[in-house]
């Protein structure tokens, strides 16, 4: 298939009127789960997947995206009007979206916010376009030993970059890789920890221990400690944006979808440090430095459009390599793996038409996402107003018959039950979960193109550094693991002197009181 | 940041986990097959090379707990999970294993119902009512989204089956 | 309220628990596919279901349950009730090569009582369009003159694939098959035909609607196919016309099973089902541009086949020393 008659091909299954109802539906949906203090995005994917199989492939993976692009906003509104973040990325937007609300002025952030957000996602979009296809197509040469490569290399940011502790990070993703060999072996067909099970035969089924391990821990921490929502909702005030602020606004918008679209492409950063690093850098360099964090627009602005800019390139890797950037996408190649469609170079070959269908329908959700955001901001009031000791109930009914309905059995609902334990485990004993999950998924990709490498080369190590691809991976993760470790390094060493500061500090008052 | 003791334990405790793995979980629970040319192909090598792995960062774990700066006195996170907490999550996970074993006898429908108010119950009560409402609504929804929109044929149970 | 919703509900269920002993079937019948969604079994399954919805007076609930090659799914039916309220899309990997091969598998194929095979499809042996190897002579030629650079993908250890590859190579008279050739394991069919297209190996073989698209594409060269007649849509010599007929053993197959305690009463009622389903011209059309044959067994002749199948790939298997512990 040309690219022309694709295109044809993918604007004839966009230009129904089921492919722009299910991307409003997802997009309504997921503003809204986003907008619930305590679900997250993740949450809302994740819950949502098991819905997509009774659809057509290119409704049900729009439906999902909807719902991660509207999560991603929906997290902002209680961000700015109760300060608890609906999704960890929306952080950065509190800092002055918050004070703003105080300040009386909760719409005129939200009006900013949204605009930030739909202007960010309609960058990154166009670059998932533009980038994609031509990555795909040099991925096309990619076999065993340059995929295994890419994989090291994916892995090595993905456990550097999660989090407080390094070394918990590599735990979390070493389990994720263990479980992962559960079930038959890829070489030689053998049974791998079965226990003589027929149903651990198969492997731990993925969508059972994403769901088990983002949502269950949830419900424990809410199980452990019922509690009332707190926060009082602000009043709106004036809902909407003068064209002067966002004019101003402007450069730190654009600034941040491009610093979300650079992170975003890179698998394992994910939406927080961007949105984080936008807002730092526009408060360097915006002329109302002082004003950021007392409730500068602009600060709203910056943080909202790195937050953003993420989303549609994070589908860059998922796409064109297969490999998920954060743990949202990895959930989003699940609804891929449902229909059959593996992500990854091979796609654009066979699927072209569903891959410009994606794209087509990615550029109009911004759009709809506009029209949905704004009603939504007005309609939060009825949100916060959900009893969270009747909707955590009610998320465990929907993982229950989410997960069955996946593979028909049961027994996955076991495993997302034994998942939700342990998740909760990690939680209470600070271990992050995103590496766990990531490294389940590119698990046995690691490990079987590792082994069908040595196969193909009867057992000679040379094919690992076969060609270009391979030394250009090898060299990223060297460069990845340098600047990992000294990272590390510079980190301890400043937690060390903020430590003995406060200690000498600490110590200055005691004799001043003394 | 946990307290030098937990994260000590914690570290001990990653380091049993990968000894289990070596010595019990990989040589009895992997099969290999006679005929393995290369050790690099076989079934075990992946699950060995991550259980050392485990073993060396449970070592560092350790270390750095013992060695490194503890956070300072009252500003470490706690563990302590408090009697009625405790208690709240051993009867929420026994209450899964019920769920569990429920489904295939009571079937999915009946038994989300029951799960549904029991953890309402179990989390204080508050909006029986509503609740006890949302818990005959929400399933009966599902399992009519799923068995009649989707195709999936939802456990039925033996006692009362839906249409 | 909530009393009167309750009420509402029980009488509703109570409405259709009604008389317990009538005649089958009374209720849905869940059909399990025991492999994924756009796999050869799971397209067979759905064109036959279209028909069957309209013939058997309940609905037809198809479930997959994939794992393991097949395995997980069969399992679950082996052990379901035998009131012919679940039945399985039994396939050639799960029911004859999976058997012929695993020494620890948890099923056997007489744990089934099976109503009828009703498709053969057969097996396409391709390279990848700008090979140097144009037909079967060279590549057995290659193989005999580089042992160990002829790689064949396949879907996973005990299918079809990794099967055939050795069959075939093994008919040809290449003396260690799966030494002289690389056998390559691919996660999934469409992997091991990518494997193929873009060149980590070498050749493939498997059903022909698996690589029906790629041949149309002008992706892959089929060399070879086991029907005894040309097959449309490929342009390759049959293996009879290459001189080795015994071949036509290998072809992938589907049908329909229970659990060995199946009920007469179900049986029978499957078997007038199927005969009338597999007219419908729909399923006919669909079932012909993939390249498969509609062809009704009768049970007897359905286990007589699965059985002879068996014997045959169990032979190489022990042959080849294939099996997998």
């Amino acid at each position: 298939m040309s690219f022309f008659e694709a295109l044809a091909a993918g604007f004839g299954l966009v230009a129904q009127w089921e492919s722009l109802f299910f991307l409003a539906l997802g997009i309504a949906v997921g503003v809204f789960a986003g907008a619930i203090p305590g679900m997250s995005a993740t949450m809302a994917v994740a819950l949502t997947l098991p819905f997509t199989f009774a659809l057509d492939p290119i409704f049900g993976i729009l439906l999902l995206l909807g719902v991660y692009k509207g999560g991603i906003f929906g997290g902002s509104i209680p961000a700015i009007l109760i300060r608890t973040p609906g999704t960890p990325a929306s952080s950065a937007t509190a800092l002055d979206g918050y004070p703003m609300a105080e300040q009386g002025k909760a719409g005129k952030a939200l009006g900013m916010a949204l605009y930030a957000s739909c202007i960010a996602d309609f960058v990154s979009n166009i670059a998932l376009i533009v980038f994609a296809g031509w990555l795909a197509q040099f991925a096309m040469n990619f076999g065993p030993p340059e995929f295994f490569t890419l994989i090291v290399f994916s892995l090595t940011i993905i456990a550097g970059v999660s989090g407080d502790s390094l070394t918990k990070g590599i735990v979390s993703a070493v389990i994720g890789l263990l479980l992962a060999t559960v079930g038959l072996d890829l070489i030689f067909g053998t049974n791998r920890f079965t226990f003589g099970n027929a149903n651990l035969m198969g492997g731990l089924n993925f969508i059972a221990v994403l769901i088990g391990l983002f949502a269950l821990p949830e419900i424990f921490a809410h199980v452990r400690l019922p509690r009332e929502r707190d926060g009082k909702v602000r009043g709106l005030g004036h809902v909407g944006v003068a064209f002067d602020e966002l004019k101003r606004c402007f450069k730190s918008i654009f600034r941040g979808s491009l610093i979300g679209v650079f992170m975003g492409s890179i698998p394992g950063i994910g939406a927080a440090p961007s949105a984080f690093l936008s807002y730092s850098e526009a408060r360097r360099t915006s002329p109302n430095q002082a004003n950021f964090g007392k409730g500068e627009i602009e600060g709203v602005a910056a943080a909202e459009a790195g937050n953003n800019g993420v989303a549609g390139a994070t589908l860059i890797p998922l796409l064109s390599l297969g490999i998920p950037g954060d743990v949202i996408t990895a959930i989003i190649i699940g609804a891929f793996m449902v229909h059959d469609l593996q992500p990854g170079p091979m796609l654009f070959q066979t699927h072209a038409d569903i891959i410009y269908a994606l794209f087509i329908g990615l550029i109009v959700s911004s759009v709809l996402l506009f029209f949905i955001g704004s009603v939504a901001i007005r309609g939060f009031r009825y949100v916060a107003d959900i009893p969270p000791n009747l909707l955590f109930p009610s998320v465990l009914v929907l993982c229950i018959f989410g997960v069955y309905a996946v593979n028909n059995s049961a027994f996955d609902v076991g495993v997302m039950f034994a998942m939700g334990l342990l998740g909760y485990a990690m939680v209470l004993l600070r271990f992050p979960p995103a590496p766990f999950l990531i490294a389940f998924i590119l698990g046995p990709l690691l490990e079987n193109n590792f082994r069908q490498s040595l196969l193909m080369s009867q057992g000679a190590p040379e094919i690992f550094t076969r060609g270009p691809i391979t030394w250009t991976f090898w060299a990223l993760t060297l460069l990845a693991l340098a600047f990992i470790i000294r990272t590390t390094v510079s980190n301890a060493r400043l937690k060390r002197r903020l430590r003995e500061e406060s200690r000498r500090h600490g110590e200055g008052q005691d004799e001043a009181t003394g | 940041m946990l307290s030098r003791r937990d994260e000590t334990l914690i570290g001990l405790g990653i380091m049993a986990l990968a000894v289990f793995l070596l010595a019990y979980m990989v040589p009895n629970w992997i099969v290999a097959p006679r005929s393995v040319r290369l050790i690099f192909l076989s079934p075990m090598f992946w699950p060995n090379i991550l259980g050392w792995v485990l073993l060396v960062l449970g070592g560092l774990l350790t270390l750095r707990a013992l060695l490194g700066t503890a956070p300072p006195e009252g500003q470490a996170d706690s563990l302590a999970i408090s009697g009625p907490e405790g208690l709240r999550l051993v009867v929420m996970t026994a209450m899964l294993v019920v769920i569990f074993f429920a489904i295939p006898v009571l079937g999915m429908v009946w038994t989300s119902m029951l799960a549904f108010v029991a953890t309402v119950l179990l989390t204080g009560g508050k909006r029986l009512v509503l609740g006890v409402l949302v818990a005959v609504v929400l399933p009966l929804a599902l399992y009519f989204f799923f068995s009649k929109v989707a195709g999936v044929s939802i456990p039925q149970g033996d006692f009362v089956r839906l249409p | 309220m909530k009393r009167k919703i309750i009420a509402a509900a029980l009488g509703a269920t109570a409405l259709v628990t009604g008389p317990a002993l009538a005649e089958y079937p009374e209720r849905p019948i869940q059909m399990v596919i025991p492999y994924g969604t756009g796999g050869a079994t799971d397209l067979s399954a759905r064109a036959l279901s279209n028909p069957l919805g309209e013939i058997v007076p309940e609905p037809i609930v198809l479930s997959n349950r994939t794992g393991a090659g097949g395995a997980t799914g069969s399992v679950s039916v082996r052990d379901a009730d035998g009131d012919g309220y679940t039945l399985l899309f039994a396939r050639v990997g799960s029911h004859s090569v999976n058997p012929a091969m695993k020494a620890t598998l948890p099923y056997t194929i007489d744990e089934f009582r099976y109503v009828g095979v009703y498709e053969i499809n057969p097996v396409v042996c391709a390279v990848a369009e700008d090979s140097d190897i144009e037909s079967m002579d060279d590549l057995i030629a290659r193989v005999n003159e580089a042992p160990g650079t002829v790689l064949f993908s396949s879907s996973g250890v005990g299918s079809l694939l990794h099967l055939a590859g050795a069959m075939v190579l093994d008919a040809f008279g290449v003396e260690n098959p799966l030494e002289d050739a690389i056998h390559l394991p691919m996660d999934g069919g469409g992997a091991a035909a990518t494997a193929v297209l873009q060149g980590t190996a070498t050749f493939i073989c498997t059903n022909s609607s698996a690589l029906a698209s790629f041949v149309q594409n002008e992706q892959l060269n089929p060399i070879m196919v086991t029907t005894p007649e040309p097959l449309e849509g490929f342009d390759a010599p049959t293996a009879r016309e290459l001189g080795h007929p015994e071949l036509e053993q290998l072809v992938g197959w589907t049908g329909i099973a229970g659990p060995a305690d199946l009920t007469d009463e179900a049986a029978s009622a499957w078997e007038g089902w199927l005969a009338e389903a597999v007219q419908d011209e729909g399923f006919l059309d669909f079932m012909d541009q993939a390249g498969s044959q509609v062809d009704l067994m009768s049970p007897e002749e359905s286990v007589e086949f699965i059985n002879g199948q068996y014997e045959t790939f169990r032979e190489l298997v022990v042959e080849l020393d294939m099996e997998v512990e």
